[in-house]
């Protein structure tokens, strides 16, 4: 193993441990490991690392400083497992109360049973004793049970911040805010996913039952049965949902409103003075934010059937060939290309290198680099490199469609420093306006270069200029706003950019730089996004779903579920198919040509 | 207090739970040691240290009183860690890979693991004095400390970018360290 890739695979070992491993990094880890000495090397790396936080103690046990001291008394792992002890059912070998022995006890036994039957007495002639509510009962507290990395965190009813960990029970007044996807549960068995960030209250008033606040975000329920006259009410600062078991997703949002999908059971929506509404399975209910209507339309089409499975290893792209004939796939070395027979050819990208990964694929070129980052621009329709520039100084992170030039991402001295490549000139323009985007993607013509950032940031490739930044106005204050966009997408013609960023994506014309609509999923950051030719569709995924808008309505059309995270996304040339690459090693290829038409007469529902 | 650990678990099995209390108490630092080497997440591992803890109450009857408590309950942690790690994939592909490729050291459950971190922990602690005093500290301030990059840059008087950077460097000296140590004590 040379000397330069020793320090690669230590370089790269720790933004692994430091969690700031690109993707493309990953892939040249992965292709630097094939050597036995770089994977020793690499899992000695890990090792120390290990150790080094092994030899930390949890904050029960050490309290060095005053921050420590208040982490410890927040987060007690003691009182939150012993808490979580007393609020589960009991274990299978807790075994009966021993029978009393003494006189005393049997006195007291005896006791037990007249309280028993004072307490059933309550519940059943409430009027005797002032009112029975259950709002406290343990059976109206839910557990956090799972989360997805750090769960957010709780405040109580004064107003005390804690971490929300695994076993806490959310009491009446408790608000949690969610920052990864949490999964809670009730006694009785209901579960709860909040899906990302989500503010979640749990109230107290009303009639008995459990009753719940989404503030914003996004959250899917599945409600077991609930005793007569206690419904589940899920309330959203537009609506209320009052469920007696049943399962559905509902979403709340400042821009969106209130948006409940209804997979299973029959639960009624409640709006301001307005009659309630019994929503019908397999019926989307939205509400506006204004809360000044109920619109109800059948839910949007799922997809969970491919058209066609194309599988290879190594699989990092996917797109149609110009003709949409041929599906075209990079796959580390090679590019792929399956015909419409499902036939598949591997090509491997020339010159040959046994480090080489292709970065980027933009139009009809992929941009590959070996270890020593030497790029090769290669034509997919022409099977041939087609420019070349040796020792980047690093990687690339975005490529003009029409091959003119490559953006390249350099680090040094603990900055990153993003720099344009033009083939033709060999000039290279470095970027003004940032140093460090979260994504970025190149217009059709190669005449701009969009960073997402704080907003999106439309650069001039051939100055490097910013000539503007593309944010939205926030519908609640009117100011403009920039979000920070995780993907970006131009249109073919290259007439539209979307940026996705979390719970929505954003669609821009870029002539006048007019903010067109923005598409939401609350609580989602929208990794990945794309526009169809057409300009109708926008396409955008998170995790291991894909939603489909319509543009001009912002309609979500359908949903594609898979098992696995969707990496990329492309439309056919005649937006009428979607390719999606999942867990790299298969190419999904999507019907869209069943989809509804959006109509912007939506049809209002009878309220009467 | 109950020293007898034994005993301990036999009480709370016939009905003393608050008793559990002191089970946490005595064996959180081993938990922790276990689900801090295998997940990045400080609130993550402690988290898991909990479920961890919940779980070893609810199957209690399963330990054999012939054996080490100790080693129960981090063999209960191992396994909860690996659970999670199976439901994190999905969210953070990235972490993922590291924390597997850790989880993969820690697999081996029980003396051999053990024996084999306890030469290594003792050839890290010699190679870390062994350190230069400003990269000592640093690791001082994110190991033991937990300080994120920009505190230590504030007491380096440098910029989080370059405290990450240091800290790097110290990882891949230890690294190099520890293993030169290791392969001299085979040798003797």
């Amino acid at each position: 193993m040379r000397l330069n890739d020793v320090q690669r695979v230590d370089e790269l070992t720790s933004e692994l441990i430091e969690g700031r491993l690109s993707h493309d990094g990953e892939a040249e880890l992965d292709a630097l490991l094939a050597d036995g000495e770089a994977r020793r090397q690499h899992e000695g790396l890990l090792a120390v690392e290990g150790w080094l936080r092994a030899q930390d103690a949890p904050p029960n046990v050490r309290a060095a400083t005053l921050n420590e001291i208040r982490e410890t008394l927040a987060v007690d792992v003691e009182r939150n497992v012993m808490r979580t002890i007393a609020a589960s059912p009991p274990p299978v070998w807790r075994r009966p109360p021993r029978k009393p022995s003494s006189r005393f006890a049997r006195w007291l036994g005896a006791a037990s049973v007249v309280a028993g039957l004072l307490a059933i007495a309550a519940i059943l002639s409430p009027q005797w004793f002032g009112g029975f509510s259950n709002a406290d009962s343990a059976d109206n507290s839910p557990v956090i049970v799972s989360s997805s990395g750090a769960a957010g965190e709780v405040i109580d009813v004064r107003q005390q911040v804690a971490p929300a960990v695994v076993g806490r029970v959310l009491r009446t007044g408790e608000t949690l805010r969610a920052a990864n996807a949490v999964e809670l549960r009730y006694a009785d068995g209901t579960r709860l996913w909040l899906n990302g960030v989500c503010q979640l209250e749990v109230r107290r008033e009303g009639t008995p039952g459990k009753r719940l606040l989404l503030r914003h975000g996004a959250m899917r329920a599945d409600v077991t049965p609930q005793p007569a006259g206690k419904p589940l009410v899920i309330a959203t600062p537009h609506a209320a949902v009052r469920v007696l078991g049943t399962k559905f997703d509902l979403v709340a949002s400042a821009e969106e409103g209130t948006r409940l999908d209804l997979q299973s059971g029959s639960v009624s929506l409640e709006r301001g003075a307005a009659a309630p509404v019994a929503i019908a399975p397999g019926n989307v209910a939205l509400v506006p934010p204004d809360a000044s209507s109920l619109v109800i339309k059948p839910r949007p089409l799922v997809l969970s059937q491919p058209a066609r499975n194309l599988q290879v290893a190594n699989l990092s792209h996917a797109s149609f060939s110009r003709d949409g004939r041929t599906i075209v796939g990079a796959a580390r070395r090679h590019v792929v290309y399956w015909t419409v027979d499902d036939r598949q050819e591997l090509v491997p990208i020339d010159p040959p290198a046994k480090s080489l990964q292709v970065r980027q694929m933009a139009g009809s070129f992929v941009a590959a680099q070996d270890n020593a980052r030497n790029v090769t621009l290669w034509d997919t329709e022409q099977r041939t490199a087609v420019a070349s520039l040796p020792a980047a100084g690093g990687d690339v992170i975005a490529a003009a469609p029409n091959g003119a030039w490559i953006a390249i991402k350099t680090a040094g001295d603990g900055e990153f420093k993003t720099q344009i490549h033009h083939f033709a000139t060999g000039r290279r323009v470095t970027v003004q306006a940032f140093n460090k985007g979260l994504s970025a993607t190149a217009s059709p013509d190669g005449r701009w270069l969009a960073v997402g950032r704080d907003g999106l940031a439309l650069i001039d490739a051939a100055s490097g200029e910013q000539v503007t930044k593309l944010k939205r106005v926030d519908p609640l204050d009117g100011k403009k706003r920039g979000s920070s966009a995780v993907s970006a997408a131009f249109s073919s013609d290259g007439k539209f950019v979307a940026s996705g960023s979390l719970g929505v994506i954003d669609v821009w014309r870029v002539a006048d730089h007019q903010h067109l609509k923005s598409l939401s999923q609350p609580g989602l950051w929208m990794q990945h996004v794309a526009i169809s030719p057409d300009g109708q569709r926008v396409a955008g995924a998170h995790g291991d779903r894909v939603w489909i808008w319509d543009l001009s309505t912002a309609a979500e059309l359908a949903v594609i579920e898979k098992t696995s995270s969707v990496s990329q996304l492309a439309f056919s040339p005649d937006s009428s198919a979607l390719v999606t690459v999942v867990g790299r090693q298969e190419a999904s290829v999507w019907s869209l040509s069943d989809l509804p038409v959006a109509n912007s007469e939506t049809a209002t529902p009878s309220e009467r | 207090v109950i020293e007898n650990v034994t005993l301990l678990v036999e009480r709370v099995l016939a009905g003393e739970d608050e008793l559990f209390a002191q089970v946490i108490q005595r064996y959180e630092r081993a938990v922790w040691s276990v689900v801090a080497a295998m997940l990045y997440d400080r609130r993550e591992a402690l988290d898991v240290m909990q479920e961890a803890f919940v779980s070893a109450y609810m199957h209690l009857d399963q330990f054999d009183r012939s054996r080490d408590f100790e080693k129960w309950i981090k063999q209960i942690a191992r396994n909860t860690v690996r659970k999670r790690l199976r439901t994190a994939e999905r969210q953070q592909r990235h972490l993922q890979r590291y924390r597997e490729q850790v989880a993969g050291v820690n697999r081996e459950a029980g003396e051999r693991v053990e024996e084999r971190d306890a030469a290594a922990l003792a050839a890290l602690a010699d190679c870390r004095r062994e350190l230069p005093q400003r990269w000592a500290s640093a690791v001082e301030w994110r190991y033991e400390q937990g300080r994120s990059f920009d505190e230590i840059a504030k007491l380096l008087e440098t910029t989080a970018a370059a405290a990450e950077k240091l800290i790097s460097r110290a990882r891949v000296r230890l690294r190099d360290c520890v293993r030169t140590k290791l392969a001299a004590a085979q040798l003797e």
